[in-house]
């Protein structure tokens, strides 16, 4: 026996966790929200570390992003802004080095290479409200004209303004306007004076970022930046220029982006809105709304098959097909938090954790529930992927500031459940011409499913046998088209062994000669009987007719010798006996 | 079995040859250590990751080893329970400036630990606390407590830091492997 004692025996067992604890840090002190991780390899050195976008406390505006490696804080950068999301990408194809990391924030997006300051790209400004800049522009222009002292105007220009900011809310007037309506009166007229040649705009705000691959599956591949707009655009971002290559329309401001596909050839970008909408839209068409979900949704994945599955924060979770159909819906024990799809190449899965308030961490197969983790306390933002050495890290950051990191377990198995409807051309994605993609996506069917496919043959091959067996087994018991037997055999057995002789007296007892093509067959139990098939001639009526057959037991038991008397084409026999050949006597030694 | 055979035996043992397995995690420094205890004639001159197993050939103190160097790599790691039955000593790497895979480590040393052909066997182990001139390695002390090495009591191991870019420590780690295998296989018989 080893020594390693026993508290800890369920880790190698089936029933222990499939999770290993790495990194616990309950006074992290992170607020993070989902979609403010990122796992990058900030530094091109191949050891991918944690960057958080931290919001900071609630009371000061203290936003910033902070890189972790293992457990600890190696440095943290401070934002002007509250971020709205962060993404690592890379800017070539194939090269390590041009990693870089975008963050969302207010009107902005700033680019960090190597964790340092790169680029600032500003969102182009939104026109302003039509009805707000006529009535600031009318009224400006009256009250300019005029070139009164007094400033009836503006008192008129700022009640008007503040009705609409009572009609449409803050989110669509300009900050200028904003800024007017907070000042004190007697401080409006210079600050009128001051703007009012300026023309009025709005600012671009980001709601949300994500990427979208460029030309290539590799594992670093560049890809573009996606800028989600509260003017409900996407904009499409180079990364090496950064300039803007294409504007997606939207038509609603979204709040979560997933890109899909490749953007050269096909693509499409999966987006859910602040009001429940989740649609999706392709370069140069128009959007498509998948659905209006019955309440806001908290966090957007991709499923394999690039469908994409919402948590919602009803308390549900719904799973999409590229399509925009519901595949299914599923009830969470609470309100999810964060969902993130949880890859599992080795074992052929790609899994969804939703985090679920007081439920810890739940891991889901399609619609299938096959995991739970345990937190400490609720979980607001996931991540999983590589981090450092390990390829497996689920990093976590708890509603309480506390960062903890599990790795999944090398043997952890899954297969709890086996999932029938599993997606075809499951997570494999190859360049192929249109001739031959049936074939391989029979192929990688074939190869992906082989266990199913067998069973599936087999199932077909039992089904087929019992069908055959039935069929058999009707045909014996209900063709009975002859009525009584019109034949009789008695058979007799004679001799003293060990070879027999076997008289069988076969009567036609009709009153008319007996059918054609009678035969008799001679089956033994343990014994040998010669000939085994008799053809019989036409029989007259009543007159018996003597058949010999020779029969000897196989062994010193007594045999067992069934007769049947058949006709050709007919499964039944017409009739039957069965004689018991006597236990051979012991030579008796002369 | 005859006086003869027994007496073939002995002599086939004097050439003392042992197998033993190396095994830790991916980037630990398995194949730069075994690299150290080859010739210098027959060093590599850079490492790249292994995949699946290599198999190297070193002598020390007159007892020639056959090392099994494993890859460490997620996907051959179950490998590693294919040469357990046949080796007489193991080697156990660590990257001591890891500590997020420490659990990792521990998780796979216990696998071992209580593997069918390991698990009533004594059978040497030395543990190599490797990249011990990194910043933020751990002591050695640490990590007998974080991998719970002191609950192994019925196999002799040994903890030791090492250095296997420039070979420090790697010495007196190997002697005492020397020694236990001597010890327990080849005075033995």
């Amino acid at each position: 026996m080893t020594a390693l004692s026993d508290d800890r025996p369920a880790a190698t067992g089936l029933g222990g966790s499939r999770w290993l604890e790495a990194v616990w840090e309950p006074e992290a002190r992170l607020y993070v929200l989902s979609g403010g991780l990122e796992i990058l390899d900030v530094c091109g050195e191949g050891d991918p570390r944690l960057v958080c976008a931290d919001l900071g406390t609630a009371t000061t505006n203290s936003a910033k992003i902070r890189v972790y490696k293992g457990g600890d804080l190696i440095s943290q950068h401070n934002l002007g802004d509250s971020p709205s999301g962060l993404v690592g990408f890379y800017s070539e194809n194939g090269e390590h080095e041009s990693g870089a990391l975008a963050v969302a924030a207010g009107s902005s997006v700033y680019v960090y290479k190597n964790m340092r300051p790169y680029f600032k790209y500003c969102l182009p400004p939104m026109e302003a409200h039509a009805e707000e800049r006529e009535k600031s522009l009318f009224r400006l222009q009256i009250w300019h004209r005029a070139g009164l002292e007094d400033d009836p105007n503006i008192l008129v220009l700022t009640e008007d303004l503040e009705t609409l900011l009572k009609e449409h809310g803050a989110s669509v007037l300009s900050p200028r306007t904003l800024k007017l309506l907070g000042m004190e009166s007697n401080l409006r007229p210079s600050f009128v004076e001051q703007y009012r040649r300026v023309p009025l705009t709005r600012p671009g705000v980001a709601t949300t970022i994500a990427t979208i691959r460029k030309d290539s599956w590799n594992n670093v591949a560049s890809s573009y930046l996606l800028i989600g707009t509260e003017s409900g655009q996407i904009l499409v971002l180079d990364t090496r220029a950064f300039t803007v290559i294409d504007r997606l329309q939207l038509g609603w401001s979204p709040v979560a982006l997933v890109g899909t596909g490749l953007w050269a050839k096909e693509s499409r970008v999966v987006a859910v809105g602040r009001d429940g909408k989740l649609g999706a839209v392709k370069r140069g068409s128009a959007s498509k709304l998948w659905s209006k979900l019955p309440a806001p949704a908290v966090s957007l994945s991709i499923l394999p098959g690039e469908g994409a599955a919402v948590a919602v924060m009803d308390g549900s979770l719904w799973g999409f097909s590229k399509k925009g159909a519901r595949l299914w819906k599923i009830q969470l024990p609470n309100i999810p938090l964060d969902l993130v799809g949880l890859p599992v190449p080795q074992r052929g899965l790609s899994l969804l954790a939703v985090s679920v308030a007081r439920f810890g961490v739940r891991i889901y197969d399609g619609k299938h529930h096959v995991d739970t983790i345990n937190t400490m306390e609720a979980v607001s933002a996931m991540k999983y992927g590589r981090m450092g050495q390990e390829e497996r890290a689920m990093t976590m950051v708890t509603v309480g500031g506390g960062l903890n990191v599990r790795i999944l377990k090398r043997t952890a198995d899954f297969s709890t459940y086996v999932a029938p409807e599993m997606l075809p051309n499951f997570g494999s994605r190859f360049t192929i011409p249109k001739k031959t993609r049936l074939f391989v996506e029979q192929t990688i069917r074939e190869r992906s499913e082989a266990v199913k496919i067998h069973d599936t043959f087999h199932r077909g091959l039992a089904r087929l046998r019992l069908h055959t067996a039935k069929k058999a087994v009707d045909e014996l018991t209900t063709n009975q088209d002859s009525g009584p037997s019109p034949v009789i055999i008695d058979a007799s057995v004679l001799g003293l062994g060990p070879d027999y002789m076997i008289k069988i007296c076969v009567t036609n007892v009709s009153d008319a000669l007996s059918d054609t093509g009678l035969f008799i067959v001679c089956r033994g139990e343990n014994a040998d009987v010669k000939p085994r098939v008799l053809n019989l001639p036409l029989l007259p009526s009543t007159v018996p007719i003597p058949v010999i057959v020779k029969a000897s037991p196989r062994s010193m038991i007594s045999g067992k010798v069934k007769i049947l008397c058949c006709k050709k084409g007919r499964v039944k026999p017409v009739a039957l006996t069965s004689i018991i050949l006597p236990a051979v006597e012991e030579e008796i030694q002369a | 079995m005859g006086l003869f055979d027994r007496l073939a035996n002995i002599f086939g043992l004097r050439k003392k040859e042992v197998n033993v397995l190396v095994v830790g995690l991916n980037n630990s420094g398995k194949s730069t250590v075994i690299n150290h205890f080859k010739r210098e004639e027959e060093r590599c001159i850079d490492i790249v990751p292994t995949v699946g197993f290599n198999v190297e050939k070193f002598a020390f103190k007159n007892v020639h080893f056959t090392a099994f160097d494993m890859s460490g790599h997620d996907r051959y790691r179950s490998l590693w329970e294919h040469c357990y039955k046949d080796c007489q000593g193991i080697i156990f790497l660590i990257d001591s400036s890891d500590k997020l895979r420490l659990v990792v480590a521990k998780e796979e040393l216990d696998m071992l630990l209580q593997h069918p052909d390991i698990i009533g066997r004594k059978i040497p182990i030395l543990f190599l606390a490797n990249k011990m001139d990194l910043l933020d390695s751990l002591t050695t002390v640490k990590l007998v407590a974080g991998l719970g090495l002191e609950r192994i009591l019925d196999k002799p191991w040994h903890i030791r830091a090492t250095n296997a870019v420039n070979g420090e420590g790697l010495q007196p780690a190997i002697e005492w492997l020397t020694d236990q295998i001597r010890d327990i296989y080849i005075n033995k018989r």
